[in-house]
């Protein structure tokens, strides 16, 4: 704890001095950055423009979640929905998010289905190949237990194929959540006239960096609660039956 | 409850395309409360025989008769417990009506009692082995298939356990199938004792166990051994 306070403490200072030691319209200080953040706060803004893109990025993972996970479990379980949709898969897999959000823009329109759908889209590839790869790595000696004993399905989903699925599902999520966010802002950069990515548009038009970095950072901050709240727990929660690593 | 097995032949298609048989003809019957076991030599196919009687593999030629919707309790040949339930929820899982005093009842005479709560990583191999036992009595089992249940345990546990298992196999009144080339407990478990020839597996011998069982006699022990010398 004391070194990773320290190592923050430290880039706060590196900061400073380059704020200092600049000239121009160069790096506010944190100081300058910390007045409007606040002033930002106080107005409202900062929250509503968090809000709305949180928002997204939750409609979006939620939506690259439950359909990659249908897909991908699909494709590992049935080699003909393999072999039908891994040429898609491998498409959509190499398809720069740029295209995918300018191509929604266009044909869907400068809305919210459309960016929510485009940074769905971008996820979704992921969150196909881990649960590819978690249905293939399904036991089948599981499979054969729940045969003879004749669990009903219900059962067998949520106590036998479910915790099998979870690790991977856990490893989907927290990739998935990491490219969600970053893939929102360019959407909203790009298409929408609120969140923070808009806001991060505006701080370039003007050159504002002290709002751009007065946006960045509750931003950051907020999926790093996130990451460290909700998903790494979590994570741990589905995988802690297994032996720890000596 | 009764099963039929007429079995003519099981062959497996190779990676090369070739077929090569498993196993060969059997033919047996085996009645509510009737133990049978099957003994034979290393990769004879009694394994096999099991997976088709439990029903696991349905390609063979010849018929397997059992009444449909058959309560079955298998014990396989690794335990299969899952991982991330302890050995309690394993039971419960697959028997979720069994009551808590037949429960008890099971993990003390298995001596899993302190272990209820553990997870199977936890436990050693001899004890996920009786909790499979236990999980396969739980249900209350019509058909009580058991493939090789005490393999790789030492000779005091085996013994034990080869004692309680046939306490519960008297109570219970389940048609019993043993698979094991542990001569000993074929001889105190089993009313009959089938041996089967080297692969492709056929029946070539029938023993029926005859009370007391703590020994065959001397001619039955030169039968049994003999036919297991001209299986292998």
């Amino acid at each position: 704890m004391a070194w990773r306070l320290a190592s923050l403490l430290a880039l706060l200072a590196v900061w400073q001095i380059a704020a200092v030691s600049g000239s121009g319209h160069t790096l506010p200080g944190p100081a300058a950055v910390a007045a409007r953040l606040l002033e930002e706060a106080r107005s409202g803004a900062l929250f509503y423009h968090l809000g709305v893109t949180l928002a997204r990025v939750v409609a979006a993972f939620t939506l690259a979640m439950a359909l990659g996970s249908a897909i991908g479990f699909a494709m590992g379980r049935r080699s003909w929905a393999d072999r039908a949709l891994d040429p898609l898969l491998i498409l959509l897999l190499n398809l720069p998010a740029l295209v995918i959000i300018v191509l929604a823009y266009i044909f869907v329109g400068l809305n919210e289905t459309a960016a929510i759908g485009a940074v769905a889209l971008n996820k979704l590839p992921n969150a196909i190949v881990a649960l590819r790869e978690g249905a293939r790595a399904l036991d089948s000696q599981y499979d054969e237990l729940a045969l003879v004993y004749r669990l009903p399905r219900a059962v067998r989903w949520r106590r036998v194929l479910a915790p099998q699925l979870a690790p991977y599902f856990a490893a989907a999520a927290r990739s998935g959540l990491s490219l969600v966010w970053k893939i929102v802002l360019v959407v909203e950069l790009m298409g929408r006239s609120n969140g923070v990515g808009f806001q991060m548009n505006v701080a370039f038009q003007l050159f504002d960096l002290t709002l751009l970095i007065a946006y960045a950072l509750p931003f950051v901050a907020v999926m790093l609660t996130i990451e460290f709240l909700l998903v790494q727990p979590l994570e741990r929660r589905v995988s802690n039956w297994r032996p720890r690593a000596a | 409850m009764r099963l039929d097995v007429a079995l003519e032949a099981k062959t497996y298609l190779n990676r090369d395309g070739r077929t090569h048989a498993a196993l060969g003809e059997v033919a047996f019957a085996l009645r509510a409360g009737q133990v049978a076991a099957i003994v034979g030599p290393s990769g004879c196919g009694k394994s096999t025989l099991m997976r088709l009687i439990a029903g696991l593999e349905r390609d063979f030629q010849g018929v397997i008769t059992r009444p449909p919707n058959l309560r079955l309790g298998v014990v396989f040949q690794e335990p299969r417990l899952l991982p991330w339930m302890s050995a309690e929820d394993n039971v419960r899982l697959v028997a979720p009506d069994v009551g808590d005093d037949y429960l008890t009842e099971l993990f003390e005479r298995f001596e899993l009692t302190e272990h209820r709560r553990h997870l199977p990583a936890e436990l050693s191999l001899g004890l996920a082995r009786r909790v499979a036992l236990a999980r396969a009595f739980a249900v209350r089992p019509e058909l009580l298939l058991l493939d090789e249940p005490f393999a790789s345990l030492d000779a005091a546990t085996r013994g034990n356990l080869v004692e309680e298992t046939s306490t519960l196999l008297s109570a219970s009144g389940a048609a019993t199938l043993v698979i094991t080339h542990d001569i000993d407990a074929a001889i105190r478990l089993a009313d009959v004792i089938y041996t089967l020839s080297a692969r492709p597996g056929r029946l070539v011998g029938r023993l029926e166990v005859s009370a007391p069982r703590e020994a065959l006699t001397a001619d039955e022990a030169r039968w049994l051994t003999e036919r297991l010398a001209r299986a292998c």
